[in-house]
Order: C-alpha cells, then structure tokens, then sequence
C-alpha cells in the first residue's frame, strides 16, 4: 500500500485512477441485483477499490484459475489480448492477495493510469453502463476454466461483479475428454463479428470480404450506375461465418453479402416470388414406385 | 441496391444495379428455380405438368426421374448409369454436394430393405416430444379422445405456443397418418386457443412418444394399381356444423396419399356429406393418374373407389334426380362422367373394413391399432 488514497474506476472512460476526496452514495445503486452481494462476490462497482499495490495489475485479471493437467486450453492461446489470462502461467494466480483476486475491474491496458483529479463533486455516471463486452468477456473465459473438485464451489474464480448466482458455480467442464475440451476451446475462440465496423478491424475478415467482393464483381452481379431519381435502394449487410472442420479448428472464415429482402416493396423491387416445391405425395408416389421396381 | 460496406467511395451517389440474384432477396427463391429448370430442361429433360418440380428424362431403355425441394435432389432412375451421369452433369453446373443413397430427405428418414422402403420421421418426433418437456410423459394408445373440441373453455395466454406446437405435428402428418385427423382437428383452432385444446395437443404428444419411430412401409413387390377409400362424418364439426371429408389412397399396398379436409358447405344429410367427399377423392385421383403418367406408369383400368354409403354409391352410378341432391348436382355429374370414363369404378366396403375411417374420426384405441395396421404403419424401431 503506497498510497492513502482510493483506488477508482470511472465508467465513462473504463479508467482506473487514485484520489482521496470520495463520497460514498451509499443509497443508490448501480443496478438491483448488486444491492446484497453474496459473501464470495466482490463489492458492486461504484464502491471504490482498495489499493492493493502497483505491482498486481501485472497479474492477471483474477478471472482464471487454470488447472496445470488441463492441456488443451493451455495449448490454444486466445488469439486477442481480450482474455490474456490463459497464457499466463497457472502458478502465478494463486499468489495473487486475496484482495486482487475478487478486483472485479478488467486491466485491459496493464500500465496503471496517471492519478488524475477529478471534481470531487460529480456524480457517478449512473445512467452509463458498464460495456457489456468486458462483462461477457469475463463470462466466457471462466466458462472454460476447469477447476479442481474442491475449488468449484469456493470459486473466487470469474464470479462477474453483480452476478448473484454465476454460470461457473453450476456448470463445469472438467467431466469432458481432453479432445472434446479442444474442441469447445477451439469452438469459442473466435467470434462471429456481428457488423462491418467490427469486422473491419481483423484482417482475417477483411481478406475474406475481399475475396468475396472480387468473386461477386467477377460474376458481374451488379455494375454500378447512378440512382435514378425518386428510387429507393435496397440496402445490403454482410454475414460472418466461422467455418469448422470437425475437430473445432477453423476451416475458414466465411463472409456473404446479402441484400435485405425486408426492404424491398412488392409490386416495385419484385413482382412474382413463387417457387414450386415438391408436394409430399410426389415423394411418397415416387419412392413407393421406387420401393416396387427396386 | 446500395453498395455494399468496402465499395463505397466518398462523394459518388452511385447504386449497384443488379443483373444476378443475392441471398436473400424476395425473388432469389424464383430465379434459382427458373435457372434449375433452364439447365435440367435443356439436359432432355421434360417437366411434369402435375408438379411442377418433378423432372422425368425418358430414353430407350432408362427413365431418370428428378425432384427438387428448394436445395434438396432427390435422382432415381431404373439405370445406375444415366444417374451418375446426371450427377456429373448437375455438378458442372451447380457444384452439388452427393450425399449418396437417400437417408434423410427434408426431416424424413429413409431405410430401406428388401420388403421395402421405410420412412419415418423418429427425429423430429423425439425434437417435438423434448420440447414440450413430454420426455418422461406416461406415453398412450391412441391420440386423440372422443371428444368434440369445441371453441370453449379458457383461452390460452400465449397462443403462439400452441400455434407452434401445432404447426409442427402438421409437418409430422408427412409420415404419419395417424395423427392426421387430430392434427386437423387441432389446427381448427389455431386463431383462438383454449385451454382443452392444449390439453388435446398435449395427448398428442403423449401418444408420439408411445412410438415415435412409427412411420410408413412402401412395400416393393407391388402391383401398380390405385385403391382409394373415402368416407365423410356428417355435421362433425360441431362450431360450424360443416362435415369432415377423410380419404386416403394406395398404389399397390402402399398408401400414398391421405387427408383430413372439413367441407367447404354445411351438407344436409350424410348422403349428401359422403358425396361431396367422393369428389374430392375424386380430384385427387384425377391428379394421381396425372402423375403417373408422367412418371410412365400410366393406370389403364379403372381405380377402385371404395366408399361405405350406399346412398351416395347409388347416387354416382345412376342417372336419378332427387329433390335432395338437387343442389349437389354438378358432384354428381363429375363423378357420375369419371365412372362412364373408366376412370374411377366405385365399389361398396362394409363400415368395419373402411380404411379411411381413421381420417374422420377419433377412434378408440382397439380399432385405431387395427386400421393403422392395414394402412401400413408399422414401427420398426419399437422393441418387439
């Protein structure tokens, strides 16, 4: 403990700095279910965090406990910085004090911030919540941790600040096969990026829309021509898929583009959509004559 | 349409004018089928006008028949050749993923042996059964109650439950005939339902899981020859009072067709409901024929038209004119031009032979097990 100060974590910037003139809102709440936190659970957000020293934001976010005879996982290390916590070495978790175990903020950025200061005054910014991101984050990561038989119910593992009852207490993996392991592992790895924005920002998926875009320019499925006056166009999203293989590697990254059929009006975009299918007498009719001429 | 996120460049007002059809356009179904038929027509191949997405090529010696379900192929042919070759072709042109022998068509498991080909639809029953929480349900005998639902009781808070549920024993009705006529039954209560009705549906379900591998046995060694049963309730419906027309008809030993169908007219007497269910036997059958001409089976002698109402048989054989049919009477003049065609040859079956009883009305569990024993449901998965 260097300091006497608190330790706090702002919301709005998801950054962590020092300072001595708190108020405690005692009365409000960040949101229900944190007002009685069970034992185990560490304290809601916006109660400011002890100091435990300068050094443990080196440690790994607390999140994980990883069992050393739990090979796969240690041998697929998480490709993004998200959870870096599996590479980590297993021994060093549980060195961390207790303290710096249940800290339920998410170090993204390991150099501790500046303390800067901050109108003593102002209120907690209630109204913006917390990024779900981080919060599933941490879910996930701990969704995979096996712990030791005796570890699972004293868990301080990932218990998500505010999460009275968490997933980890009620589900483990530790019953599954090492190669079925591998494969859930390799399974939740990689997401699904929901919108382009966050697609553009990994090459895997900016090569593959590339390729993409080139073969649909290739079939010439569209040319480009100015709007025509009065005309609405029809607007189009790109769909992500994760390709596996049987063994929950990744066969390839697969993206289409895809026209937003809601947007089209009847009558203007398309007139006849009807598509014949096979009535089921057909196929009873056909395998039944199938069946008796062998 | 809009360019694409990657394909815009600042300060052009430009769309992409599209000239090939995209996922998921309102007309990419249409295009894709009309772009299939182009291809398989120009192959030799020549469209059934009976169903449109049925293709038959018919050479010297082999016949290739073609089916297509949206994305799903179904090839059969009498030469193993002209199929591989077909295959070769469809991959040319559409790169086509050959699943092999036929195992699972669109839900419906296929196996086969040498008394024939089964088909049952045992996953999605136990999906159906599992998600209404009836894993552990006490399973029954029959599926449905002598009970005429009717638009009382409770409504249900959540109707969509119900809608969903019965919507998918409609699409189990594929393989099972015998849930046919409780699944009609519920469905006439898809707008509104009650708390009896779920109740009902919920028995159905109970009697899925008493076999939920039953399916259907398409027997080979089998003469080509039509059979239909048909027969009528009267005034069953007990909302409208409107009469339930139930038939269903074989080839050979096999049944292939059947339903459960309310009238569209309240019918004055029982004659009379019998008779209107005649004719929509009667259409069917027509279509029937029309199909296997196509496919080169074509029926020459007249299809056996099994019916329990002797005064509806009458009335299709002879030239009389009642008062009381007087408004029936363009049935009877289709039905009557059909027998003098040599189409349809009507025959008396005494009421405990009649197969088609099953499709309109809920039958107690002695007679149920007896009729779906003829119509050819059997159940190979079950123990014994």
């Amino acid at each position: 403990m260097g300091q006497k100060a608190y330790k706090l974590y702002d919301i709005a910037t998801q950054k962590i700095f020092t300072n001595r003139d708190v108020v405690f809102l005692e009365d409000t709440f960040y949101h229900p279910p944190q007002v009685n936190p069970p034992a185990h659970n560490p304290p809601a957000l916006p109660i400011p965090l002890p100091i435990v020293s300068d050094s443990y934001s080196h440690l790994p976010p607390s999140s994980v406990i990883i069992d050393p005879f739990d090979p796969p996982i240690s041998s697929s290390p998480a490709p993004t910085d998200s959870v870096p916590s599996l590479s980590e070495p297993p021994s060093s978790t549980p060195l961390t004090p207790p303290a710096a175990q249940q800290t339920p903020v998410q170090l993204d950025d390991p150099v501790l911030p500046e303390p800067t200061l901050v109108i003593p005054d102002q209120p907690l910014h209630r109204s913006q919540c917390l990024r779900e991101a981080n919060v599933r984050l941490k879910d996930y990561v701990c969704s995979q941790v096996i712990l030791p038989p005796h570890q699972l119910f004293s868990a301080s593992s990932a218990p998500t600040p505010g999460t009275k009852y968490p997933l980890c207490h009620f589900i483990s993996y530790n019953r599954y096969s090492p190669s079925h392991l591998c494969y859930i592992a390799n399974v939740s790895r990689d997401k699904e990026p929901p919108s382009y924005e966050l697609a553009m920002i990994d090459p895997k998926w900016q090569e593959a829309m590339n390729s993409e875009l080139q073969a649909l320019i290739d079939n010439q499925t569209w040319s480009l021509v100015p709007l025509p006056p009065g005309k609405r166009p029809i607007s189009c999203k790109w769909v992500y898929r994760i390709k596996c293989k049987a063994d929950g590697s990744v066969e390839r990254y697969k993206t289409r583009l895809v026209a937003r059929g809601f947007t089209q009006t009847a009558g203007i975009d398309y007139h006849d959509t009807f598509s014949p299918i096979a009535k089921m007498v057909t196929v009873r009719c056909l395998l039944a004559i199938a069946a008796s001429l062998n | 349409m809009s360019p694409p996120p990657g394909l815009q460049r600042q300060g052009e007002n430009v769309v992409c004018r599209l000239h090939k059809s995209l996922y998921d356009l309102k007309q990419a179904s249409r295009q894709w089928f009309s772009k299939f038929t182009k291809v398989v027509l120009a192959a030799g191949f020549f469209q059934s006008k009976a169903d449109y997405s049925l293709f038959i090529k018919r050479d010297d010696t082999s016949l290739t028949i073609l089916l297509i379900y949206v994305d799903g192929i179904l090839i059969t042919g009498n030469k193993i050749e002209s199929i591989k070759g077909l295959k070769q072709f469809l991959h040319t042109r559409f790169r086509i993923k050959d699943l092999g022998d036929l195992k699972f068509f669109l839900g419906i498991e296929i196996a086969r042996s040498k008394k024939g080909i089964y088909i049952s639809q045992r996953k999605y029953a136990l999906e159906i059964i599992k998600d209404s929480g009836y894993l552990g349900a006490k399973p029954v005998e029959f599926p449905m109650e002598e009970c005429r639902l009717s638009n009382t009781g409770e409504l249900l808070k959540d109707p969509y439950i119900y809608q969903r549920l019965v919507g998918r024993l409609i699409y189990l009705t594929i393989t099972r005939p015998d849930i046919t006529y409780s699944v009609h039954i519920l469905s006439r209560f898809m707008h509104e339902p009650r708390q009896p009705h779920m109740a009902a549906a919920l028995r159905v379900v109970r009697y899925l899981k008493s076999a939920p591998g039953q399916g259907l046995l398409l027997h080979s060694n089998n003469s080509l020859h039509l059979r239909a049963f048909c027969d009528s309730d009267w005034a069953g419906c007990p909302v409208t009072r409107r009469s339930t027309t139930g038939y269903c008809v074989f080839l050979g030993n096999s049944l292939i067709s059947w339903r459960t169908k309310r009238q569209k007219t309240v019918s004055l007497s029982s004659a009379e409901a019998e008779y209107r269910a005649m004719t929509g036997t009667c259409c069917e059958l027509t279509w029937l024929r029309h199909l296997l001409t196509d496919l080169h089976m074509p029926i020459s002698d007249p299809v056996t038209f099994h019916c329990d109402n002797q005064a509806a048989l009458h009335i299709a054989k002879n030239p009389v004119f009642h008062k009381r049919t007087r408004h029936i009477e363009m049935d009877c003049h289709f039905i009557r031009d059909k027998i003098l065609r040599g189409e349809i040859a009507t025959q008396y079956v005494i009421s405990s032979q009649q197969l088609a009883d099953v499709f309109t009305k809920a039958l107690g569990k002695k007679k149920f097990k007896q009729l779906m024993c003829k119509l050819g449901v059997i159940d190979i998965h079950s123990p014994n």
